[in-house]
């Protein structure tokens, strides 16, 4: 589906309200549509180039979790199923759902149901937003003069910097099977393990990842390394990805993105090298990788030994243990023995 | 072999050779329309009672052995100093004998035909599937320019067509052509040079390649200007030689995803906010450009125009731009 973006066609949008829950108890829980809301040309493109935007750069193959029975892959499901089913109940349902997957923490806002098609397919997108605030400007005249009015606007949703934007776009696998699709949600920070995401993609959506984030982190360990191997021959560059790569792979970021890291840490024609080196593996380079290190542990760790005279020694812990020979001398100093052929001799700062 | 053995036979595999001689010059046509010749062909099988005349005047032992050019293709090339270019695709693509230069056996006082002349058969990689069953053929292959063409055409009509020997006058006057000939090709190639170096040659080579794949998609009138100067600045995505062969370039790609073309196209036909570049020739050269070299053209987009424009044509496109640091 992802390579598929690009023929996404939007037909259809239903937008309802579910408010934040709070301790007023007067407080209603929904403003539920009973119609589609009637959408235009520019309308449709412009969800589309928001859904595209989103799933493209930080969505997640995501599968129904059959681990629980989960009401939403249910809804979804029987919509798609049956070309003439009704979008307004379906969409209510999953509105009545969200609002008690909820708690007081959640941000209240529009769940926006969209029917659409994608390589043909029917599909269905969900899209959670929130409210956001800007000012409008229009030119008038004031006794006489010009001026700007200004007016607050504070029911925008969807726009070009939205920085909350949950979406999710969903087919029947082969046409029929089981739910598949791909979710993304947009809120700063948000990591597939953390509980954010954990309430839109698990508890809302009832859905998890396809591939568990270990065994997709060490596919592009591995395959990165590998073409750091094969297919890069200058020694400098191959030992500066290297380190490219251990830095990503250590860093704090809850996601792994080839295309950028190729963008940030590779040369000339490497980067393009190294995305088709990617796509013919069979790992997708558009879009992100969740990131958990667990199974390449072994392999990231470095030992750092630091001397008085400026020399540091840098090697995997095994290595260390097992090849450098390391003598503690009588006056507390440390002696190390290093035993090999040179691979490479360059000056760095 | 008989007269008639030999005219029934050439009765019976002549389609054969036909179907040859179509996919000589497809193969022809394809290398020289990717390395940007400009070039046409020609080609036929022999026509049966040429074949039998040719026997009756020659008297072949082993005729069907003895005639190389049962099968004849002629390529055409329209500037002579290209003529290179298409033997070195012809050595590369066929297992060719030669070549036979007509002009050598001229020597320099002497006008005549000038024609290059190879006998070809497919390489054994080619001969797979249908191809199979060219496996035995080979063919006449003549390079021409085309004005080479003109004059040998004409003047074999004149000189062995006609029932009567050609008075000198008149042969004198068939050889005086072949010189003008030669200053047509050569004046033709000086004209060109001169063309090509005038500023912006190739921006507007590169636009007149890209129009035509584009108006076969939409029908949107766009801004010449702004064409130029993007083709101007990401041209240097391409070698010199991808440049000379750009049309066949946007082809492949246009081939590839023509349905998706259709539809994007379709989808922001009537949409006045649609991608400001979708609307422009040069836009098939970026959607090409994002799938063969994303990296190169974003470095080359960023330093010269604003983000949010590729940014708009690749979302419509389905592609999410990496973001630069």
């Amino acid at each position: 589906m992802r390579s598929d973006l690009g023929t996404l066609q939007i037909d259809r949008v239903i937008v309802h309200q579910v408010f934040k829950k709070t301790k007023e108890k007067e407080q209603p829980a929904l403003s539920l549509s009973g119609l589609e809301s009637p959408t235009d040309l520019e309308i449709r493109n412009y969800f589309r180039e928001r859904i595209i935007k989103s799933l493209g750069t930080g969505a997640f193959d995501v599968v129904e979790d059959t681990n629980s029975n989960p009401p939403v892959p249910r809804i979804m499901r029987s919509f798609l199923e049956r070309s003439d089913a009704d979008l307004v109940s379906h969409s209510q349902e999953l509105a009545q759902h969200l609002y008690q997957c909820q708690t007081r923490v959640n941000s209240g806002g529009l769940l926006c149901v969209v029917v659409c098609r994608v390589a043909g397919q029917r599909s269905l997108a969900v899209l959670k937003l929130e409210m956001e605030q800007a000012v409008r400007l229009a030119t008038t005249q004031v006794d006489g003069q010009a001026t700007f009015n200004l007016t607050l606007m504070k029911d925008l949703v969807l726009n070009k910097n939205t920085r909350v934007f949950k979406v999710g776009l969903f087919q029947l696998e082969n046409g029929g099977g089981s739910l598949v699709g791909l979710a993304s949600d947009k809120q700063q920070g948000s990591q597939p393990n953390t509980e954010v995401a954990e309430f839109f993609l698990s508890q809302f959506l009832g859905c998890r990842l396809r591939d568990a984030p270990e065994v997709l982190t060490k596919r592009f360990y591995v395959l990165t390394e590998g073409f750091i191997n094969e297919d890069v021959k200058d020694p400098l560059l191959k030992s500066q990805y290297e380190t490219a790569l251990l830095a990503e792979m250590n860093s704090a970021t809850g996601t792994i993105s080839p295309s950028v890291f190729a963008l940030n840490h590779l040369q000339g024609d490497d980067r393009q090298a190294f995305v088709a080196y990617l796509d013919q593996a069979g790992l997708p380079t558009q879009g992100a990788i969740p990131k958990d290190t667990q199974l390449v542990e072994n392999r990231l760790r470095r030992v750092q030994v630091d001397f008085a005279n400026g020399v540091s020694v840098i090697a995997p812990p095994e290595v260390l243990e097992q090849q450098v020979q390391q003598d503690v001398l009588e006056d507390g100093r440390m002696h190390l023995q290093i035993t090999d052929s040179v691979k490479d001799i360059r000056g760095r700062r | 072999m008989t007269l008639d053995e030999l005219r029934d036979r050439w009765i019976e595999e002549r389609p054969k050779y036909n179907k040859f001689v179509d996919l000589i010059r497809a193969i022809i046509a394809h290398e020289c329309r990717t390395a940007g010749i400009y070039c046409y062909t020609d080609g036929r099988a022999k026509e049966v009672a040429s074949l039998v005349k040719k026997q009756i005047k020659n008297r072949y032992e082993d005729p069907w052995e003895r005639m190389g050019d049962k099968a004849g293709v002629r390529v055409i090339a329209v500037f002579r100093d290209t003529v290179p270019a298409i033997e070195e695709i012809v050595a590369r693509r066929f297992e060719a004998t030669g070549p036979d230069r007509k002009a050598e056996k001229l020597g320099v006082e002497k006008l005549g035909y000038q024609g290059i002349h190879y006998q070809v058969r497919l390489r054994e990689e080619d001969l797979t599937g249908e191809a199979e069953v060219f496996r035995d053929l080979e063919a006449e292959l003549q390079i021409h320019t085309k004005a080479q063409n003109l004059w040998s055409d004409v003047s074999h009509q004149l000189a062995y067509k006609v029932p009567v020997e050609t008075p000198q006058e008149a042969a004198r006057l068939i050889h005086l052509v072949n010189a003008l000939v030669e200053v047509i090709d050569k004046e033709f190639v000086d004209a060109r040079t001169m063309i090509r170096s005038i500023p912006g040659y190739e921006q507007h080579k590169m636009l007149d390649e890209l129009e035509a794949r584009y108006y076969p998609l939409a029908s949107h009138d766009f801004d010449r200007e702004l064409s130029l100067e993007i083709i101007q600045g990401l041209k240097g995505l391409f070698q010199p030689g991808e440049i000379n062969g750009i049309g066949a370039i946007i082809d492949q790609f246009v081939d590839k995803r023509r349905e998706r073309l259709r539809q994007l196209y379709e989808i922001y036909r009537d949409d006045p906010r649609g991608p400001e570049l979708l609307f422009q020739p040069e836009a098939l050269l970026i959607l090409e450009r994002l799938e063969k070299d994303q990296f190169g053209l974003l470095r080359a987009w960023q330093q010269k125009w604003p983000m949010e424009l590729l940014d708009h044509l690749a979302t419509a496109w389905g592609y999410s731009l990496p973001e630069l640091s």
